[in-house]
């Protein structure tokens, strides 16, 4: 593993503002994430992973503070098509609810990606099948999310996660609705990606077990870094 | 498999670019998206298939109508060509008492005739009597019979299934001669051929059959009759014609400049005026106002509505806009609906990478097929209601002729249910309907960040 | 209400949209549904002043020219002939077209005698005197009576003119010109023999000013109408149907025969459909389909939805012990609530409009387009507040009934269903 710093976080702070309430999410976090390495933060309910996740994934923008993925600066300088296009080459998403989009099929979600990076249609599908391969899923190309278990549509999410080879990839929780069982395929798998072919993973969890498997663990309370 | 040797090969694609994707890919993605959404949500879906086809068979209604009205029709063929004269305003420029009239006299309908820029002029009287043929087997049957000259078959172009019109001579020297219609010829004959020469009684007065002619449509309305005679100067036709221009006929004029041919009118009533004053008259013609009309506006008049063309097309305008304007404002509600349950789906496909302008797009597209649906079904509904409408429709429509002759008349043909513009007309109006439904709630939505959009799932 | 109240105040940012929707709504149903429920009223529930039903009107004609001596005497002939039939209650000869819906009525002047400044368009039917056309048409007369004087007024004209209906005995001026520019010789005073109730001289007029002037020595033409009361219980359409393929030799006498036979409702449709009024009828009926439809669409399809949305409330509402009835009723107040509060603004706005423009008159007949015409104004309709308040009314009605739609049948699907359905 390189000290190659992927993600960089400084003075990082974000508050939400509402009519009447004012609720700081994040507070001056320094935080460095390596190239190749696998990354937990962890911390109770309410203490900001989620919200630190979003901003390293450049689906939400910190209140102040600045924010690097890749040796680039993200600010108000990108454009939102400019930002589209870089989590789309850069980033890869494996969300607790999946977040699959029911009226596509198994192959047609795994595609997405790479259909918004112009590729041409029929690459995509030799792609698309061949990563949905690597996750054991090769049997259920046709079939739609609702015909699934939750690890097989979290499966599912991996590997659209990966199928445009991004540098990063960011996983808010992704065994929180899953069994244990079904928990540890999933982490297997994300270790496999991690340890085969140096992927950067950072990964929000709840669970001390599956964090303790990961290279390092980050732990926040009420939006401050602990460690 | 190792998954690093295949990592590796994406190296060598060629260099990734937006929107390089075949449409039928992207395209069928779009569309099988759809499909599943309809099958999922068919309620609204199926209100929005209504309300489309809805919009689109009311205008393709009124689209049809106008086409009827407007564009060539059997036997008036040169209806783009075709103006009329219907009537002459006299005045007193002592007094300013004006004498209207809703026809001019034979003198007019001469002197028309010399003008340069009029091709052909044919005459129709206004006298609509209730008349009835005598038929052979001794029971009286009425007749739509109207009083023409010769040049009326020379604007409008029949086809005789024998003989031919009335000529001139005939006409002049007012021998009761006719052309029947199939329909009449088959009613009172029994047979369309060999009745040339034969007499026909109607209204109890002997007329000579010179040809028989395939009979027009109804909405054919400027030249619709069952039977066509000559009237020249008969009061029993209704003829009637004073010195100062007024009088019974209609002239129906060909011409391939109306402007000039309205400025050639005004010189004539001007020199007519003229020749009034010379001999003592105290009568002056105005020149043209209304009753002097292109087709095209005649059509689009109806009868509560003065012959004002500029109003009469912002009518249509404004009626076409609230055809629009109603089901586009309903279907923006439902799609805003429907965008509210996909935020999250959105949410996700930005994380993605996707583009606002893509997402846009895909909206659209997916929401193309079911305005697609809707206008099929929409054309279709218009079809039957054109065809199975019967007077009813034709009522609304602003044929109030129809209700003299009745409806077997009414031939709803091919060329007339499916004339490109009909299909033109559809196309445009389904994709105005279904950017304007869809454009703005969508754009709406995809303004929402992407944490907050897919917080909408949780 | 105060539950409703704060639930509707809870959710403002969605039901603001909801109450835009509503208010528009409410206004184009103004647009929409005022001109039919004028022309409706008009043509089924408005009184024409005479009795319609069993009314032909039987038309004569000559196979030539035909002296006046033999036509009157070949026209009472008919005439007989007519009564001798079973299903014939009356027989009455008209001049020039001169019964409702014939076109045969003129327009003079009127006025108390001496008095050229006040002056009224009335239409005037001539009558053949003796024909006992009044009975045949069915008129009702007020005062007076008809056999006793010149003319018959009816009551729009005789309280226009004197303010009251007892006016038999009475005179009035006719004015062949413009009463200001009439010469001493250009005007005749006629006595008034009796007024009868308003009579609408086409079907779609509201126009209620008449006079029914009856004169001896009219002359009779072979070209005349009879008018035919028939029988209770006889329909006039199945009538001149029946008597249609044998009229020309059955009511014949001489050189004259029945041409034509028509119920007043035939002609009243003829006369409609060539007026254009028919036309015009059709097309704001096939918009006011068009409109309705789509709005209900459209207002069933946003509270639908909205209903949907609150799946988890109902469902949490039944996990707490509420019935579904219970919970049906709440969704179906506070649609109630929004609708009536929505509706009263929708009136509201339009009242700014109808105050300047009036509400919808109906298909304005095109006599009514003169300057100089005074409206009779004993129609409620054209009174504005009963109006307002009964058009209001039914178009409350209307939203009401798709509101109640749209929020029953998704909420009580929603309530047939568990719980724990609703609240996943």
């Amino acid at each position: 593993m390189t000290m190659e710093t992927v993600i960089k976080l400084t003075e990082v702070n974000k508050i939400y503002r509402t009519e009447e309430v004012e609720t700081q999410a994040l507070e001056n976090v320094n935080l460095e994430v390596y190239k190749g390495e696998f990354l937990s933060v962890m911390g109770p309910s309410g203490c900001g992973k989620s919200t630190l996740l979003n901003i390293m994934g450049l689906l939400d923008e910190p209140t102040s503070g600045m924010v690097e993925l890749c040796g680039t600066t993200i600010g108000r300088n990108l454009s939102d098509n400019q930002l589209a296009e870089f989590r789309n080459k850069t980033l890869g998403f494996v969300f607790q609810s999946f977040h699959l989009i029911s009226s596509l099929n198994v192959i047609d979600n795994v595609q997405l990606p790479l259909m918004y990076r112009g590729v041409p249609y029929g690459e995509r599908i030799r792609r698309a099948k061949e990563v949905i391969e690597r996750v054991g899923l090769s049997h259920r190309m046709k079939h739609t999310p609702v015909q699934l278990s939750g690890g097989q549509c979290q499966r599912v999410a991996i590997a659209r996660a990966i199928i445009g080879n991004p540098e990063i990839i960011l996983a808010d929780e992704p065994t929180g609705n899953l069994d244990s069982k079904m928990g540890a395929d999933i982490l297997g798998l994300l270790k496999q990606l991690n340890e085969e072919d140096g992927r950067t993973i950072v990964m929000v969890t709840h669970n001390e077990q599956q964090a303790r498997q990961t290279s390092r663990i980050v732990k926040f309370l009420d939006g401050r870094q602990m460690e | 498999m190792n998954f690093k040797k295949t990592i590796d090969k994406q190296a060598a694609w060629p260099s990734p670019h937006r929107g390089g994707d075949a449409l039928w890919g992207r395209g069928g993605l779009y569309v099988r998206q759809a499909l599943h959404m309809m099958r999922e949500d068919g309620l609204f879906s199926a209100i929005y298939i209504a309300g489309t086809a809805l919009a689109v068979a009311f205008t393709m209604v009124i689209v049809m109508a106008y086409n009827f009205k407007i564009a060539p029709i059997y036997p008036e063929v040169n209806r783009t060509r075709t103006c009329y004269l219907d009537g002459i305003v006299d005045v007193n420029p002592t007094t300013g008492v004006q004498q209207e009239c809703g026809g001019v006299s034979q003198e007019i309908i001469d002197r028309l005739k010399e003008l340069p820029s009029v091709k052909q002029v044919g005459t129709v009287t206004n006298f609509r009597p209730e008349i009835y043929v005598q038929r052979p087997d001794g029971n009286d049957e009425p007749i739509f019979m109207q009083y023409v000259d010769d040049g009326f078959f020379k604007v409008y172009q029949f086809d005789f299934i024998e003989g031919k019109p009335f000529t001139h001579e005939d006409w002049q020297k007012n021998l009761d001669k006719i052309v029947l219609t199939d329909k009449v010829a088959r009613s009172v004959f029994g047979t369309t051929v060999g009745l040339v020469g034969k007499t026909i009684t109607i209204d109890y007065r002997d007329y000579t059959i010179c040809g028989v002619a395939r009979a027009a449509n109804v909405v054919s309305f400027m030249s619709y009759a069952e039977a066509y005679t000559g009237g020249h100067q008969d009061a029993r036709c209704g003829y009637w014609g004073d010195p100062w221009g007024k009088g019974s006929l209609r002239a129906i004029i060909l011409t391939d400049d109306a402007e000039a041919l309205r400025a050639d009118i005004n010189q004539m009533f001007a020199r007519l005026s003229h020749e009034f004053r010379e001999r003592g008259d105290e009568w002056e013609i105005e020149p043209v106002g209304k009753n002097f009309i292109v087709h095209r506006d005649m059509a689009l008049s109806t009868h509560e509505r003065s012959r004002d063309a500029e109003q009469n097309l912002l009518y249509l305008v404004l009626t076409f806009l609230a055809l629009l304007f109603v089901p586009v404002v309903n279907l923006s509600g439902i799609i805003s609906g429907r965008m509210e349950s996909r935020l999250a789906e959105m949410g996700v496909r930005k994380a993605f990478g996707a583009s606002k302008r893509e997402l846009l797009s895909q909206i659209l597209a997916e929401n193309f097929v079911l305005t697609f649906l809707g206008s099929v079904v929409g054309l279709l509904l218009a079809w039957g209601i054109v065809r199975f409408g019967g007077l009813w429709m034709l009522d609304a429509l602003g044929f109030s002729n129809a209700s003299e002759v009745g409806m077997e008349d009414f031939m709803a043909t091919g060329e007339m249910l499916f004339a490109p513009i009909v299909f033109v007309a559809t196309l445009l109006f389904c994709l105005l309907i279904n950017t304007l439904a869809a454009f703005l709630p969508a754009w709406l939505s995809l303004r929402k960040p992407i944490v907050e959009s897919m917080m909408e799932k949780r | 209400m105060r539950v409703i109240l704060k639930s509707l105040w809870a959710r403002r940012k969605q039901n603001a949209w909801i109450c835009a929707e509503l208010v528009l709504v409410s206004i184009v149903s103004w647009f929409v549904l005022d001109p039919l429920f004028v022309i409706v009223h008009d043509t089924f529930v408005a009184s024409d002043g005479y009795d319609p039903d069993r009314l032909c009107i039987l038309s004569t004609h000559g196979k030539e020219e035909i002296p006046g001596e033999e036509s009157i005497r070949c026209i009472e002939a008919i005439k007989t002939k007519l009564k001798n039939l079973p299903e014939v209650e009356s027989v009455s000869l008209t001049y020039e077209r001169g019964f409702p819906n014939g076109d045969g009525q003129i327009e003079t002047y009127y006025s108390l005698p001496d008095d050229t400044v006040h002056w009224l368009l009335s239409s005037c039917l001539h009558f053949h005197r003796g024909e006992d056309l009044y009975k045949t048409l069915g008129l009702k007369v007020l005062s007076g009576k008809p056999e006793e004087g010149d003319a018959t007024i009816t009551k729009s004209l005789a309280l226009a003119l004197f303010g009251r209906t007892d006016v038999a005995g009475a005179t009035i001026y006719e004015y062949y010109n413009l009463p200001a520019f009439a010469t001493p010789d250009e005007h005749r005073p006629l006595r008034i023999s009796a007024v009868v109730e308003d009579i609408r001289m086409e079907k779609m007029a509201n126009w209620k000013y008449g006079v029914f002037w009856e004169r001896s020595n009219l002359f009779v033409g072979q070209e005349s109408d009879l008018l035919v009361r028939l029988k209770d219980g006889v329909d006039a359409t199945t009538f001149c149907a029946q008597i249609r393929p044998t009229m020309q030799k059955e009511l014949s006498s001489g050189r004259l025969f029945v041409c034509k036979a028509v119920s007043m409702d035939e002609l009243v449709d003829h006369h409609l459909r060539f007026q254009g009024v028919t036309g015009s009828i059709r097309r704001y009926v096939s918009l006011a389909v068009f409109f309705m439809v789509n709005l209900c669409l459209g207002t069933i399809g946003t509270f639908w939805l909205q209903t949907r949305k609150r799946k988890e409330e109902i469902g949490i509402m039944r996990a707490f012990g509420a019935s579904k009835r219970r919970i049906m009723r709440a969704f179906l107040s506070e649609g109630f609530v929004l609708t009536t509060l929505c509706h009263l603004l929708g009136c509201f706005l339009f009242l700014q409009y109808a105050a300047s423009y009036g509400l919808s008159l109906g298909i304005i007949n095109y006599q009514e387009l003169r300057p100089f015409l005074v409206r009779a104004g004993d129609t409620w309709l054209l009174h504005f507040v009963p109006h307002f308040l009964a058009v209001g009314t039914f178009i409350y009605l209307v939203i009401l009934l798709t509101v109640s739609i749209g929020i029953a049948i998704p909420a009580w699907n929603i309530c047939r269903g568990k719980p724990v359905e609703a609240i996943k």
